[in-house]
């Protein structure tokens, strides 16, 4: 039985995870099972295998989307461990804020009828966040009388605005509608509007797939920078690109099947894989590197 | 399942369909058979037998025909009159609709926009019509107004509801949307922040198809000397002038009321276009 | 016969409503038995290179420029053709596979229908050879038994796609042009699609993939072309491009791929695509170039010949620098 989640140092556990995958074409209907998985802070987890076997549905039940039939998702909160699925539905919704998300589609997941300043500050909005003021010093400087609403979204705007810039975003686009922009810069927005609240974990699905590669290596670099700033969030990354994985994540978790067949530090999994499923993507990736004549060294 | 064999479900469904074709196609065989006066209106006989012992399955017209064929003649005759305007109608729809989908020009669909709102109307007059004639003389007037306004509102609701509805369950599968969940949104501040900013297009569309509506409605109503009463609207005014005038001042002020009707129903048109919201329905999310 | 040239573009430009080039004089050949990779991202032209060939430039955009030769015994010019013309070419010598699988099929005909329809613009017997190209694509036999008389919509999305390479192929075209064959599928359904790519290729086809993703076709290539914003800027054997490149965007683009074996930064080009080609002169390239000199703001740069495998369009990559 394994123990009672401490949540010292982790930020998310899963214990005795059962769903029932639907039937894809690429294969039966099968049971995602995941006995224990744990996200520490601070770290990124990537979880990749070939397609259908189930990283997507196991990040949609480890962001609270997805409701498994059974097991437990715990999440370290200010009030202690606390149950993503047992609550009611506003406790539910109480703990989104915890959480960001990036979707793998840059063009659907942005609003084209608001700014990106408004869309970036939507979680401030909904959680009722507000930017705290501080003076030159850095201390807190929050008067004691309850802030005008106006000044309050002026605040959450200001923060959005910040968080926008840290990912490349100027002032000038943020006043625009995303559709003035590239994939690669509403990608950036849907970054920022992750990052913005402080969340303790980040989920990214497939982030860079639909993106150009020049484009997809600057993402990459992004995140990079936005991880050694921000050493508390933890970032979980669904991808079926092994290098991406390599370059962005400390562990790996290899899924097929519905079941994590290899789970480590991702230096020790790409060199040493113990699981037939990780050869074999490991050769493949391996061999399209191979014919780009990678041989710098 | 290699074949395409039609299902049971399929087959049966056709029957009543082959049944009304028949009916409307081969109406002889079912002619009315010759009265006997003693027998007019009868009872049908498994309700009461007849004094001669003939079975009328249906009971006997006011003229002492057996009902039933005198149904099914009349049927016959509706259903044929049915059948050739819409065979005519699909003919008209399809070569309409294939042109319009063809080509995207704004003329074209500015007409069709008109053109379905004139048809809209005439339901409306109908029981706009019923209605107002159906009041007594001294019936308050603000009833009655309210009740005729009352029926353009129900009228004009549901195709607006239908095309708002249809956008409504579109932004459901967006992205942006399922993300707004996802982010703690409750339903409220999810419409809100992120549906209605794309409704604002439809609801102008509504305004610009209602509001002539009523206008043109009023009018054409007032024309056939039904309208509000004790209110001197655009109809009464206008339908005044026309009676009492001589035959080419009547004409002169029939083209001021179509060209004041065809006017309102441009203006919001126009007025769409020149505040940059599209009219065209084809840009779901 | 293998190598000889199937399609030859030359000079090839098209504008757009705002007088903007967004091809500007491409030159490009495919050759018989070759498998050939087109190399571009947003922007680069390679959707509306596709569509001049095709026919299919959208309304707005017109060839102003250049021509595209098929050879069919002698040089056919596919711009100059009336669309009728136009059509008996496209359904006969070059074959198409584009990039949205499901849009691509017509949902009310079942797959075999989908490709005796194509078989029988030629007058040889179709059922074979409808057969025959449903195998050739991918499909198993237990496919065409079973499944081959579904309609797309009960199909898989990589069976649609075999089924629209087997409409291409059943008619044995000389130029097949796929569009983004491998875009969003994960690396083991890649290998599968290239693995039958690499069986498509003869001694007469002429195979052109259009990818912006360089990593996933420099396997299956024998040549490369890469386009930035509507011109080619390095062509070559894939070889040679791939493993010396020489314009600094293809530098740029092969350092972008993630490595394997170790983790280290990647440096992105810098800069982002421009979207407005008003402001560029010269090489188009120059803003986010390392190596841009004060010529590369003014003179564009031709594709020159630097070997007789490689062609390279830049001022500091001459015929003298190789």
């Amino acid at each position: 039985m394994p123990s009672a989640p401490q949540l010292t140092e982790n930020v998310l556990e899963l214990r005795d995870l059962a769903f029932f995958h639907p039937p894809s074409f690429r294969g039966q209907p099968f049971r995602l099972h995941v006995p224990a998985l744990d996200i520490r802070e601070g770290e990124v987890l990537a979880l990749c295998g070939p397609s259908g076997s189930g990283k997507s549905t196991l990040l949609a039940i480890m962001a609270g989307l997805l409701r498994p039939e059974s097991g437990q998702v715990t999440l370290a909160t200010a009030n202690g461990p606390t149950e993503l699925f047992s609550g009611t539905q506003h406790e539910w919704r109480r703990l989104r804020r915890y959480f960001g998300f990036v979707h793998q589609d840059p063009r659907e997941s942005l609003n084209d009828r608001r700014n990106v300043a408004d869309i970036v500050a939507d979680p401030l909005q909904i959680h009722r966040l507000a930017g705290i003021p501080t003076d030159f010093e850095g201390r807190d400087t929050t008067p004691w009388w309850p802030l005008a609403p106006s000044r309050i979204r002026h605040e959450r705007l200001a923060l959005a605005v910040a968080t926008l810039q840290r990912v490349g975003i100027s002032g000038d686009q943020a006043e625009r509608s995303p559709a003035a922009l590239s994939g690669g810069q509403r990608q950036r927005v849907a970054i920022a509007r992750a990052l913005v609240a402080q969340p303790r974990l980040v989920f990214l699905d497939e982030p860079t797939s639909a993106l150009d590669v020049s484009v997809q290596a600057s993402i990459v670099d992004l995140l990079r920078t936005l991880r050694r700033e921000n050493e508390q969030t933890s970032y979980v990354l669904v991808t079926h690109d092994l290098p991406l994985a390599r370059q962005l994540a400390d562990r790996v978790a290899i899924l097929d099947q519905g079941q994590i067949v290899e789970l480590g530090d991702v230096d020790d999994v790409f060199q040493q894989p113990a699981s037939a499923t990780t050869r074999e993507l490991l050769g493949i990736a391996q061999n399209e590197l191979d014919a780009l004549g990678d041989d710098s060294d | 399942m290699n074949v395409r064999v039609p299902r049971g479900i399929e087959v049966i469904s056709l029957a009543p369909i082959v049944f009304l074709l028949a009916i409307a196609i081969a109406p002889g065989w079912l002619s009315p058979v010759p009265s006997r006066h003693s027998d007019s209106f009868l009872p049908p006989s498994w309700y009461e037998s007849s004094s001669d012992g003939a079975w009328y399955s249906l009971g006997t017209d006011y003229l002492g025909r057996p009902f039933a064929p005198v149904l099914c003649g009349a049927l016959s005759d509706t259903l044929r009159i049915a059948l050739l305007g819409t065979l005519l109608a699909v003919t008209g729809c399809l070569a309409l609709g294939v042109i319009h989908g063809s080509i995207a020009s704004r003329g074209l669909e500015a007409l069709i926009a008109a053109g379905s709102l004139g048809v809209m109307a005439i339901p409306e007059a109908a029981v706009l019509i019923t209605i107002a004639t159906a009041w007594p003389r001294t019936a308050p007037p603000l009833r009655v107004n309210a009740s005729m306004v009352a029926v353009l509102v129900l009228f004009a609701v549901p195709t607006g509801a239908r095309l708002i509805a249809e956008r409504v369950r579109a932004l459901g599968k967006t992205g942006f949307v399922a993300a707004s969940h996802a982010y703690g949104a409750t339903p409220f501040h999810t419409f809100r922040l992120e549906i209605w900013p794309h409704l604002r297009e439809d609801v102008a569309w509504i305004v610009a198809s209602v509001l002539p509506r009523f206008v043109a409605v009023e009018v054409g109503l007032a024309y056939l000397g039904v309208e509000y009463r004790e209110f001197e609207g655009l109809g009464r005014t206008l339908t005044k002038s026309f009676n009492n005038l001589g035959i080419g001042t009547a004409v002169f002020q029939m083209l001021v009321t179509i060209l004041v009707i065809v006017g309102l129903a441009l203006l919001p048109q126009l007025l769409l276009r020149a505040f940059g919201l599209s009219q065209f329905r084809g840009n779901l999310p | 016969m293998k190598g000889s040239e199937a399609l030859a573009i030359r000079g090839l430009t098209v504008r757009n409503p705002r007088g903007q080039k967004i091809l500007d004089g491409v030159d490009f050949t495919l050759r018989a038995g070759e498998i050939t990779a087109l190399v571009g991202e947003t922007g680069s032209g390679k959707t509306t290179l596709l569509n001049s060939i095709l026919g299919l430039l959208p309304r707005g955009l017109a060839v102003v420029g250049g021509s595209v030769a098929l050879d069919d015994g002698k040089p056919i010019d596919l711009l100059r053709l009336s669309p009728d013309a136009l059509r008996h070419y496209l359904g006969l010598q070059v074959g198409y596979v584009p990039q949205d699988v499901r849009s691509g099929l017509n949902p009310l005909m079942s797959a075999e229908a989908t490709v005796f329809e194509a078989a029988q613009r030629r007058p040889e017997p179709a059922r074979e050879r409808m057969t025959s190209a449903l195998l050739r694509a991918g499909l198993s036999e237990r496919f065409v038994e079973q499944d081959a008389k579904r309609r797309p919509g009960k199909l898989s999305g990589g069976q649609c796609q075999r089924i629209l390479i087997a409409q291409a192929i059943v008619n044995e075209p000389r130029v097949l042009l796929l569009d983004e064959p491998t875009a969003s599928l994960d690396p083991p359904t890649r290998r599968e699609v290239q693995a039958t790519i690499r069986r498509l290729a003869g001694d007469h086809c002429a195979i052109c993939l259009v990818t912006h993703d360089i990593s996933a076709l420099a396997g299956l290539a024998d040549a490369i072309a890469v386009m930035y914003l509507g011109r080619i800027v390095e062509s070559g054997t894939a070889d040679a491009v791939l493993r010396q490149p020489l314009h600094p965007y293809t530098v740029g683009l092969l350092s972008c791929v993630p490595r394997l074996d170790r983790r280290e930064r990647i440096l992105p080009i810098p800069g982002e695509i421009p979207t407005n080609l008003d402001e560029l002169s010269g090489c188009r390239f120059h803003p986010r170039c390392g190596s841009s000199q004060d010529q590369c703001r003014s003179d564009a740069p031709q594709l020159l010949e630097i070997s007789s495998i490689r062609k390279v369009a830049c001022h500091a990559v001459g015929p003298a620098a190789h």
